[in-house]
């Protein structure tokens, strides 16, 4: 007992020294650029200079903004068009209430709500039918079997009337002015036909790993997308929360079979030909899985719809042909450079890096923990300096060295594995996200 | 044989004197007839008219004619079917007035008549209640002791209900509901009438308390009723999700999406619901709403809206039976409640009633008084009343009236908005009724007094004071 103590201490003593010395002299800069190359050349330019890129344009560009957008709204309360509010599910009636009446604090307020109930076994018929007597809702449809997120979502979209769709999950809360802000792209760009809300995360303190997903959400979501759509290569309007022109939506046939069919109704949208932005100021709060069992899931679902989806369904967009776009073709490439192939690569590299350096393991494990940390406290200031609520998220702050764990590694190995099952056993089309109907179907076409 | 008579009077074989009528005769107008004159009814008439025959029963009905009152009436077989709500109140069909089946009918009812002690009176039936009284007391004669409850068309409730035989014209149960009540409690108060069984619970019109409706599934944003009903067919391969129509295509199944061909219901393809598209509005929904229209009062609702009313039925108690029997009820039970003709103790006393009842607050009175000059000798009164006052009464159930010498007072139970327009109508109708009397009978003449208003500020009795000033 003693000596452990003592070799604990010894050792402690040991790491302590390393750290110290990989500043002074241990590991040169050079040395340490080739060692995390892949930190450096990889993550660096697309994860943090990015950001401090968008975040030094955000705040350089209110005044201009505020113009295109005061614009903007006074064209949108001109022609005042309906809005379809349009919320698929499944056992999903007690969020309803809350939902509706969240949405009569909207400013916006000609809007129709349409609730589509996929098959439910509690009481959401009921709920649904009582509050649409109430007036709370205007159209409720019911598939008495399930058919899925996709049949659900089109059947309330055929019976939509309003020029723009509003797509919304049940359990989403939004601003009270969010409907009015995902709106004004459309008013500020007409080839935009598609925008997507940003969401955050309203459970962060429920759990660690809640916590953890408010931080990814601000880091993936807000800055992450402002600097996608920027770049015009922003490929996915969130099915939580996203703006679709109804027309547009009807040419291309509504959604298809998921999962991940926000991600693929984003692609058919801009295989059409048209533009897609994001409201990085319209905002949308959802819950997320407050257990890493329920997360790890989802995580794995979604991940999932990238090979099924960019990598297979939407493989022509990466071909060179008539329809070649380049923004497209790069809009995928950088999804599935960053999120499918470099995600392997890190895996051999974290491999290598491991082998390479046993003997200063914790040393090397150590200074890349303080330099993601730095970086991530340098990427944080940026996602304060864009959020609108960043008082009420600066407590987030606190969590930044263990971001590193999540993001860096519980993430990327999530993504590993649930991109090899798709990729060599095609494990979507076995979920039971989607019934089962459906998916034989899916799996037999091919799609 | 020769030409029929309008009338005439045969014996039976147990020396009952049964009197034939033959035309549509008012028995209690025929001079030459007197109550003692005969102990039972035969009704001969047999007109193609439906309402003929009917007439023929109401003019010897043994609730509403004097000579003819509590007397078994018995009916010629070829009207059997054709009597429609008048049947309640005969005691049965015979091909002859000298059947067997008859005279066995009567002898059973004066049994049981005199097994009761039954009081036949003579009191003249003037008010409403004297003509509830009549009309249990007769159910009683008849040992009917517990009244039918059969669904029955064209009755309010659509029940047959305890004192609803009376009634002859659809609007005149109907405006009784609320005596009707009144009397009813009073009966249970006085332990007349027990409850025996719960039937059913109906639903009726919040604005005429009848059952009289008609059910639509309707839009529920327009209303309008002109709905087609569409299967939704889910196309499994690409999520399309529309109505059927949407499919059709030279006889195929085709999805408008993706263009391919739907063969197999439950492997490409299925319909998860039903879809109602409203062909005047074009709004979609999954379930119609129900409106419900009045067929009288003409108005629409929802089911909600419709009031619940229980369906109970009562029978007589041994208490009742020897009431009515013996004619008690008639110093036992208050007659303030009811509406039409009564003494003007009672309709002094509805007013206090009124003024004291303070659950009603938005509702006033309105009272006309007229004076009534009327050359009809007194001894004549007793049945027709005053014939103005009598037609006004039937038109306008919901009046109440009493007479005070030759003072005319008319009551009217309306809401506060509505006393301009209420006391117009009232003055006009009552006036009218009186002028087209008048014409009949030259000698009567009329003159309007006063028109009062009492609402609840009032004190009742300097009311009643002002109604009772400078009478004669």
């Amino acid at each position: 007992m003693q000596l452990s103590f003592i070799n604990f201490l010894d050792y402690a003593f040991t790491v302590i020294d390393g750290i110290h010395s990989c500043f002074t002299a241990n590991l040169r800069w050079s040395e340490a650029l080739n060692l995390f190359w892949f930190l450096f050349f990889i993550e660096f330019p697309r994860y943090y200079l990015l950001d401090i890129v968008v975040a030094f344009k955000h705040n350089m560009g209110h005044a201009k903004r505020n113009k295109r957008q005061a614009l903007a709204r006074r064209q949108l309360y001109i022609e005042k068009p309906l809005v379809t509010i349009l919320v698929p599910g499944k056992n999903e009636g007690k969020q309803i209430y809350k939902l509706v009446k969240s949405l009569s604090e909207q400013t916006y307020q000609n809007y129709e709500i349409i609730i589509v109930d996929d098959g439910s076994d509690d009481g959401t018929q009921f709920i649904c039918q009582d509050l649409q007597k109430a007036g709370y809702i205007h159209k409720f449809f019911r598939n008495v079997e399930r058919g899925g997120k996709a049949s659900a979502a089109n059947y309330g979209a055929y019976h939509a009337t309003g020029k723009y769709i509003v797509h919304l999950d049940a359990d989403s809360s939004l601003d009270r002015d969010a409907i009015e802000k995902v709106l004004l792209p459309f008013y500020t760009d007409p080839n935009v036909k598609a925008v997507g809300g940003c969401v955050k995360v309203r459970n962060g303190g429920e759990s660690f790993c809640a916590a953890m997903q408010q931080l990814e959400y601000l880091k993936t979501i807000q800055i992450g997308r402002m600097g996608s759509a920027m770049l015009g290569i922003y490929h996915i309007v969130s099915g939580a929360f996203g703006a679709f022109d109804r027309e547009v939506l009807e040419q291309v046939g509504y959604w298809d079979i998921g999962p991940g069919l926000d991600g693929d109704i984003t692609q058919k949208i801009r295989k059409a030909g048209y533009r897609i932005a994001f409201a990085h100021d319209a905002i949308c709060l959802t819950a997320v899985p407050v257990t890493w069992a329920a997360l790890f899931n989802q995580r794995r679902r979604w991940s999932k719809s990238l090979v099924r989806f960019r990598v297979r369904k939407h493989k022509d967009i990466l071909r060179p042909d008539k329809n070649f776009n380049f923004l497209n073709w790069l809009s995928n490439m950088e999804n599935i450079m960053y999120d499918f192939y470099l995600n392997y690569v890190w895996f051999f590299y974290l491999i290598g890096l491991i082998f390479a350096n046993t003997d200063r393991l914790i040393e090397v494990i150590m200074i890349a923990l303080v330099v993601r940390w730095s970086l991530s406290i340098v990427a944080f200031v940026c996602i304060l300096s864009v959020s609108e609520r960043w008082k009420e998220e600066k407590w987030l702050g606190g969590y930044l060295l263990l971001n590193t764990f999540y993001t860096g590694y519980f993430i990327r190995l999530t993504r590993l594995v649930a991109h090899t099952e798709e990729l060599f056993f095609r494990t979507s089309y076995k979920d039971s996200w989607n019934p089962e109907k459906t998916s034989t179907i899916a799996q037999l076409e091919g799609i | 044989m020769s030409t029929k008579t309008r009338y005439e009077i045969v014996v039976n074989n147990n020396r009952r004197r049964i009197l034939v009528i033959n035309e549509v005769i008012d028995v209690d107008h025929e001079d030459d007839l007197v109550f003692e004159d005969f102990d039972a009814i035969f009704i001969n008439v047999k007109s193609g008219l439906q309402e003929h025959n009917m007439l023929a029963i109401r003019m010897a009905s043994p609730l509403l004619s004097e000579k003819c009152r509590f007397k078994p009436c018995y009916i010629s077989q070829r009207l059997q079917g054709w009597m429609w709500r008048a049947e309640v109140i005969t005691d049965g069909f015979a091909r002859s007035p000298l059947d067997v089946k008859v005279a066995e009918g009567i002898e059973d009812i004066y049994a049981n008549m005199r097994r009761l002690n039954f009081l036949l009176g003579t009191d003249p039936v003037i008010t409403h209640a004297e003509e509830l009284f009549r009309l249990c007391r007769y159910a009683i004669s008849r040992g009917l002791y517990t009244f039918s409850s059969s669904p029955t068309p064209g009755l309010s409730t659509g029940y047959m209900q305890l004192y609803y035989y009376t009634m002859w014209y659809e609007n005149q149960e109907l405006l009784q509901s609320e005596e009707r009540n009144y009397f009813h409690e009073q009966l249970l108060k006085l332990g007349y009438v027990r409850k025996t069984r719960y039937l059913d619970k109906v639903h009726l019109c919040p604005h005429c308390n009848k059952t009289h409706m008609l059910f639509f599934e309707c839009c529920p944003k327009c209303n309008s009723s002109n709905l087609r009903q569409e299967s939704i067919i889910h196309h499994f391969r690409c999520a399309n999700i529309s109505p059927e129509s949407s499919y059709e295509h030279d006889g195929e199944l085709k999805c408008p999406k993706c263009q391919r061909t739907l063969h197999h219901i439950g492997v490409d393809y299925d319909k998860p619901s039903t879809v109602y598209t409203c062909n005047e509005c074009g709004n979609s929904f999954m379930y119609p709403e129900m409106r419900v229209t009045c067929t009288s009062s003409r108005r629409s609702f929802t089911p909600e809206e419709l009031k619940p009313y229980d369906v109970e039925e009562y029978e007589f108690t041994n208490e009742g039976i020897k009431a009515f029997a013996s004619n008690e009820v008639v110093r036992t039970i208050s007659q303030v409640g009811f509406y039409g003709f009564s003494s003007m103790r009672d309709f002094e006393e509805y007013i206090k009633d009124f003024a004291a009842n303070t659950e009603i607050y938005d509702e006033a009175l309105i009272v006309i008084r007229f004076f009534v000059h009327d050359p009809i000798p007194d001894d004549e009164f007793y049945y027709d009343s005053v014939p103005p006052i009598v037609k006004a009464l039937k038109r306008f159930f919901n009046y109440k009236s009493a007479m005070w010498g030759n003072n005319y007072y008319f009551l009217h139970r309306v809401k506060e908005g509505q006393i301009a327009y209420e006391q117009n109508r009232m003055e006009y109708e009552i006036k009218a009724e009186m002028t087209d009397y008048q014409e009949q009978s030259p000698d009567f003449d009329f003159m309007l007094i006063s028109t009062n208003i009492f609402n609840h500020d009032q004190d009742p009795d300097q009311f009643i004071q002002v109604l009772e000033e400078d009478r004669h």
